[in-house]
């Protein structure tokens, strides 16, 4: 356990020690919120949505968890593939890195959250704020096991910041609020997410299956990328 | 000295003909993004300001088409100049240890950006003219082709300062806060914000709106802005790379 406490927190300040990249996790979701929160209403009625005025700016919010930590979730993948399989060789096994890189990880997307969480608050302001807070979490959750994906598939860096950046805007531009709402809308990884943001955002509860469906949906995402993490750090041969 | 230059320029063009995955992206991503922006937004009436003060009534569909094309290019450019200049740095030192000069390592690198920036650049144009034609296609090619360089440029800058993670952050958020929410006439009141002439998105928007929707120019102040911003950038990266070249 303190194995995997002590890598968690040397892969937290492998991302964290360049004072820039932290400036900006705070700062990029806060500067998103902000600036968006005043046009995505607008926005979504340019598309045929319905998200408008609080529920709108709470969408923003998820949007911007949702790219950091995919991005995150890329990176950490896909710089770290050579190092894990030393760590695991070196005697900390494939097993304790995963779980260290995962709770770096979390560490990481609870914290992005709250960022864009605070801002939503600030600016905007929320009625319902544990679930906006859960809901934009989720959305980093489910993201941060995009990302892992994606740099278990690609290593380059451009290509992959690429694909990441394609998927979410998929995701978002489709989701609800938006343009979509039925057929390959109701696929996107953050529908339910989403769903949940702009209720909060609206001062409304949702329905219980709706939370156990996020609950999975990020579940899943996170064993997505415990096994990326296990395919970059395991033993191979030759 | 020209010859060792073009060598480096055929081997920086070869490093990434050698990357299928990355041609793809950058002829699909446009395709998409702007295909799907068109047919994803309702055409309901907007009336927004030309630069030269002029209104007119369009509908949000054609603005969102018209719009998603520098943030597009803007976008692509900049992580392409993001990640152009890291491999530089990584791998130009050895160049002018062994011999060449700061700026045959550089132009080279400048090379596969400014191509990279004008293949999204034809590629959103030609996916733009299926739904959209715009009003007078000098200043509308002039002001996209700006965007891409200009945030070209700055992703060239983020490479060398912040990083890969930051600066894959940064290109990510700034043309979509910059172009795609502060000079989107979709939005505030059709034109540009006050706050919003600070920003390096300013110029080259208000020359592709007026290309897009006017048939004259009134944007020659807005085109000098975008200029003045386009040779800052250009000497800063020079400056900053001949600095870290030689330097290491």
């Amino acid at each position: 356990m303190t194995e995997i406490a002590l890598g968690s927190a040397d892969f937290l300040r492998e991302h964290l020690r360049a004072r820039l990249t932290l400036a900006m996790l705070v700062a990029i979701p806060a500067l998103f919120v902000l600036v968006s929160s005043s046009v995505l209403g607008e926005f979504a009625a340019a598309l045929g949505g319905s998200a408008a005025g609080d529920s709108a700016s709470a969408l923003g919010a998820g949007w911007a968890a949702a790219f950091l930590a995919g991005a995150l979730g890329f990176f950490q993948v896909s710089s770290s593939r050579d190092a894990d399989r030393r760590l695991a060789l070196a005697g900390m096994g494939a097993a304790r890195v995963v779980a260290a890189r995962i709770a770096a990880s979390v560490v990481l997307g609870v914290l992005i959250s709250a960022v864009a969480f605070l801002t939503l608050v600030l600016t905007a302001g929320v009625a319902h704020g544990a679930h906006a807070f859960a809901a934009i979490l989720a959305f980093a959750l489910i993201y941060i096991g995009i990302g892992t994906l994606v740099g278990s598939v690609i290593s380059e860096p451009l290509e992959g910041s690429l694909t990441v950046a394609f998927i979410f805007l998929i995701d978002a531009f489709s989701g609800p609020g938006m343009s979509g709402s039925g057929g390959a809308a109701q696929l996107m990884p953050t529908r339910k997410a989403a769903d949940l943001l702009i209720a909060a955002g609206a001062g409304e509860g949702s329905p219980g299956g709706d939370w156990l469906a996020v609950g999975l949906t990020a579940l899943g995402a996170l064993l997505l990328a415990a096994l990326a993490f296990w395919l970059s750090a395991r033993p191979r041969t030759g | 000295m020209i010859g060792r230059t073009l060598t480096a320029t055929r081997m920086g063009f070869r490093e990434q003909g050698r990357r299928p995955l990355l041609l793809v992206l950058l002829v699909a991503l446009p395709f998409l993004f702007i295909s799907w922006s068109f047919a994803i937004t309702e055409p309901t009436p907007r009336v927004i300001a030309l630069p030269g003060g002029e209104q007119v009534l369009t509908t949000m569909r054609d603005l969102h088409g018209a719009i998603m094309v520098p943030i597009t290019v803007g976008f692509l450019a900049g992580l392409v100049g993001l990640f152009v200049v890291r491999s530089a740095l990584e791998s130009d030192r050895r160049l002018v240890l062994a011999g060449y000069s700061p700026g045959e390592a550089i132009v080279p690198r400048l090379a596969v950006l400014v191509c990279a920036t004008l293949i999204v650049l034809a590629v959103s144009l030609a996916v733009t003219t299926i739904d959209f034609v715009p009003s007078s296609w000098g200043p509308f090619v002039a002001g996209n082709l700006l965007a891409g360089l200009i945030y070209g440029l700055i992703g060239a800058l983020a490479g060398a300062l912040v990083g890969r993670l930051g600066g894959a952050y940064l290109m990510f958020f700034l043309p979509m806060m910059d172009i795609g929410v502060a000079q989107n006439p979709m939005f505030f009141d059709g034109a540009p914000p006050g706050w919003a002439t600070v920003l390096p998105g300013y110029g080259p928007s208000r020359v592709l709106i007026d290309g897009g929707f006017s048939q004259g120019f009134d944007a020659a102040g807005p085109l000098a802005v975008a200029l003045l911003w386009l040779i800052a950038l250009s000497v800063a990266v020079v400056v900053l790379l001949r600095r870290s070249l030689e330097g290491g």
